[in-house]
């Protein structure tokens, strides 16, 4: 079964790429697997010339000669040509017909004898990248077979499709008569394409490569070590050679790793399930479980080792990797081998319920976070000091008494004794915590100190030394960092504390915790946005995540790139902005996360800027009621300052009582910033909200976000309404206007008459009061349109 | 850091003081006693005039030299301070 894709489909980019190697190249070569449609792209492109088809599927095909009228040979099949001879009759072809274009079509990538044409700049080559539709062109495509999506529609069939031309032609097919697009229809399509994938690609390998391949798509990336250990075939490069050579299904990045096209994977997970029995696919699995396990990827090889039914394997690994990796990220990322473990399994293994009482507190189960506490602690009562397993058990107990949220920090200081003598007795091994979780903070990360901070400077002179003296690599700059941001936070000058602390920061990367570092690095940053510097700050941070990223740190990159975004909201950079909020903002259909309580806030503010303040209050509406469980008194101040905002953005008069609080709650600590950093968008609320309970404080209060409200007066501004607003078509028109495109491009992109277009830039112009493209574009920015 | 001017303060009107329920600390009507031994020996050592914090963690440290043992009692001292909070005063003498 051939795809049919329509005659005019082609994309703007492709066909301006085509014309320019046309007019500077003698050979064009089209590499890409098959259901791309090479075959037609090909034929639309070469209209209007005189073309000479030829087939490296038809043996007779390369000795009959060229037809002498024909200024372009279209060669189809080429990676079929394995024969030297043959491959020299087409170069010969080339050679001896300058004046010829020749358009040659293949599945594999560009072969050694064609290569002399690449370096001497008379081939260009196309890849399957160039030939994937975009949305406007997959848009087009099934107009022309009878359907019209609507826009969601078509969104997700450009998400699930990325632009494939035979999963949207076969779409379009199915689709015909007016089927709307659903999970029954994409499944539908899949089956197809697989169908087709089985007959044009996978039966034309013999037995022993189809049983590599099957074997293979266990893994994202494979290299040929591992493809010979799965394999047990030492030829096993000779056998990848030759799929590379005949398919671009299969990917090689030119220096170990290899990967499938994900569609061609997907195919081949299918394909294990049709041709394998259970048992076999279960010993493919634990092989490539195994193999991943080698290699220290406990993610992978958990993926692997669950799918092929291996459950004691399942068990072993999260206890192996819970024990290398005792930070709480761990969690989060296992969490679905957890809540599968049976129950009786994980009451046999300290580190397992250890684990559980963790994730369901991160959860906000802290019903059964106590629960499983309680079984740990039971569990350690059973056993003897002398007892192989009460070390980990009992460290396992004590670390759950520091790290639980639901724990608050009222009970710290005895915790903080026991930690001292859990950290120098032998008998008990403690497994590594993080003060921060990996948040840019002291006092407000892990644990919440804001209590501590009322007598921060007595604290601080008992604490600093036996904290570094007693916990180690965990204690440098430990104090001193905190005290800085106590000062911080209640609005004095840390500049003298600051500089101490900077000039232990290399002692701190030296031999302390990268978590120190990101807290102290934050404070410096969070003085510098303070002291309207942010495009300074900026830069600081961008140095502190290349340093994060050099150093294999990924798990801050998280809340490193949400206080990025923070920055940009001070200084207006909306692109940026809006890629955070689509790529990487926590999503509030997912689980709810307390560690990604950062995130979730910096969500808040980007979406308050957006002028959805409803979205914002969805967004933190989670975090209240943990706040309150978990005594979270800082997190507790933002978020009523962000509730108060939003209520106000939606003239709704809760917005008094939450800012009272939030004031109330500040004044009893003395806390300042927490509430002057929100600056332009509070102060309208500060001095009006009639709060005078400690009017000193208040003074010292305003004076601070007036400052701040100098530096960033656009700081979580809203778009200004318009009489009339633009409906989402003139958004996206004016969008497009703002990247200087024409009415022309404009209709191409988005796929829509010119006319329309012309009739929607004049409304745009009619609604933004402007004459001109240029001063739409203009009022676009001030007015904050976009 | 110069930790030689680190001392306790009783806020303006609180005094130390003993009876047969211990040691606490006296400030208008409120009586705050302490909660266990440790904090009396604090008391007592304030009463004495030793307002010092190292003097402070010497006096409750009765395990002798060693870094964990001085952790331990300066972690005691840490506690008495939050837990009389509303009597002393934050901050190092000037």
């Amino acid at each position: 079964m051939k795809p049919h894709i329509s005659n005019d489909v082609v994309t703007p980019a492709l066909r301006e790429a085509f014309e320019a190697g046309w007019q500077t190249c003698r050979v064009i070569f089209f590499s890409a697997p098959c259901g791309f449609g090479k075959t037609t792209t090909a034929g639309v492109l070469l209209a209007g010339q005189t073309v000479c088809r030829r087939s490296a599927a038809q043996p007779d095909d390369l000795s009959a000669p060229l037809d002498a009228t024909c200024n372009a040979v279209l060669i189809d099949e080429v990676h079929l040509l394995k024969n030297p001879v043959d491959q020299q009759t087409v170069c010969g072809w080339i050679n001896v017909n300058p004046n010829v274009h020749f358009v040659l079509l293949s599945r594999g990538a560009l072969p050694g004898w064609l290569m002399p044409y690449q370096f001497t700049g008379l081939l260009l080559a196309i890849e399957a990248q160039q030939l994937m539709f975009d949305r406007a062109t997959t848009g087009r495509l099934l107009s022309q077979n009878g359907v019209e999506p609507t826009a969601g529609e078509l969104t997700a069939i450009q998400n699930d499709s990325n632009g494939y031309p035979l999963a949207i032609s076969i779409l379009s097919r199915r689709m015909a008569g007016g089927v709307p697009y659903q999970v029954s229809v994409a499944d539908e399509v899949r089956r197809e394409m697989f169908f087709y994938f089985e007959e044009a690609v996978y039966r034309r390998f013999d037995p022993s490569l189809r049983q590599l391949l099957v074997r293979l798509a266990c893994f994202e990336h494979f290299d040929a070590e591992l493809a010979k250990l799965i394999s047990g075939d030492s030829h096993v490069n000779d056998l990848l050679a030759q799929i590379l050579h005949d398919t671009t299904m299969l990917q090689f990045d030119g220096v170990e790793t290899y990967h499938f096209w994900p569609t061609f994977r997907q195919f081949l997970l299918w394909e294990m399930k049709q041709d394998c029995t259970v048992e076999e696919q279960n010993d493919i699995y634990r092989r490539a479980g195994f193999s991943y396990e080698l290699q220290d990827d406990y993610f992978h090889a958990l993926d692997c080792y669950s799918k092929g039914g291996d459950h004691r394997k399942v068990c072993d690994l999260l206890i192996k990797n819970a024990q290398l990796h005792p930070g709480v990220a761990h969690y989060h990322e296992m969490e679905q081998y957890y809540y599968a473990m049976p129950r009786e399994d994980v009451l046999r293994s300290p580190v397992l319920m250890c684990g559980m009482s963790m994730l369901t507190a991160m959860c906000l189960d802290f019903e059964a976070s106590e629960q499983w506490y309680a079984e740990l602690q039971n569990y350690v009562a059973r056993l003897q000091k002398s007892d192989a397993n009460y070390k980990e058990a009992k460290s396992r107990l004590i670390y759950l008494d520091i790290a639980l949220p639901q724990r608050g920090s009222k009970g710290l200081i005895d915790l903080i004794g026991t930690v001292f003598r859990a950290m120098t007795d032998k008998n008990l091994r403690l497994p590594a915590f993080s003060v921060t979780s990996t948040l840019p903070s002291v006092m407000n990360g892990g644990k919440d100190f804001c209590e501590w901070s009322k007598m921060d400077d007595l604290l601080y002179a008992t604490m600093r030394l036996p904290l570094e003296t007693v916990l180690g690599k965990d204690g440098i700059g430990l104090a001193d960092c905190a005290i800085c941001e106590s000062k911080f936070e209640k609005g004095e000058d840390i500049s003298t504390r600051l500089l101490a602390l900077m000039a232990r920061i290399n002692e701190i990367q030296r031999k302390g915790t990268p978590d120190i570092f990101f807290a102290t690095m934050g404070l410096m940053i969070r003085v510098q946005v303070m002291q309207g510097k942010a495009h300074t700050a900026l830069s600081t941070l961008e140095e502190v995540r290349q340093n994060f990223v050099e150093t294999g740190q990924t798990r801050f990159l998280s809340n490193v790139d949400a206080m990025r975004c923070r920055i940009w909201l001070r200084l207006g950079m909306q692109e940026e902005i809006d890629r955070w909020l689509r790529e990487t903002a926590p999503s509030i259909t997912s689980h709810f996360r307390a560690m990604w309580r950062y995130q979730y806030m910096t969500k808040a503010m980007v979406q308050i800027a957006c002028g959805t303040p409803n979205e914002a209050l969805l967004s933190i509406a989670p975090l209240l009621p943990y706040c309150e469980h978990c005594a979270r008194i800082m997190d507790s101040l933002h978020l009523r300052v962000l509730v108060a905002i939003c209520h106000y953005r939606q003239k709704d008069d809760h917005w008094k009582p939450e800012l009272l609080t939030a004031l109330d709650a500040a004044a009893d600590y003395g806390f300042i910033t927490p509430v002057a950093q929100y600056g332009a968008a509070i102060l309208p609320l500060l001095t009006t909200c009639g709060w005078n309970k400690d009017p000193a404080f208040y003074q010292r209060l305003l004076a601070a976000t007036r400052e701040q409200t100098v530096y960033y007066p656009d700081f979580l501004r809203p778009a200004i309404a318009l009489a009339e607003p633009l409906t989402p078509a003139e958004k996206q028109v004016l969008r497009l206007l703002c990247h200087n495109r024409s009415n022309q491009e404009i209709a191409d992109i988005l796929g829509v008459k010119l006319p329309t277009i012309k009739s929607q830039v004049r409304s745009i112009l009619q609604k933004l009061s402007v004459k001109r493209r240029s001063e739409a574009k203009e009022a676009a920015e001030t007015l904050n349109l976009l | 850091m110069d930790n030689t001017k680190d001392e306790l303060c009783l806020k303006p009107g609180t005094v130390v003081f003993h009876d047969s329920n211990g040691y606490g600390l006296r400030s208008g009507a409120q009586i705050p006693y302490a909660r266990d031994e440790q904090q009396a020996l604090i008391l007592k050592a304030v009463e004495q005039n030793q307002f010092a914090l190292k003097a402070l963690i010497d006096a409750v440290n009765n395990s002798g030299p060693g870094k964990l043992q001085e952790g331990i009692a300066a972690v005691a001292v840490a506690e008495f301070i939050l837990n009389f909070e509303a009597y002393l005063r934050n901050g190092r003498k000037e």
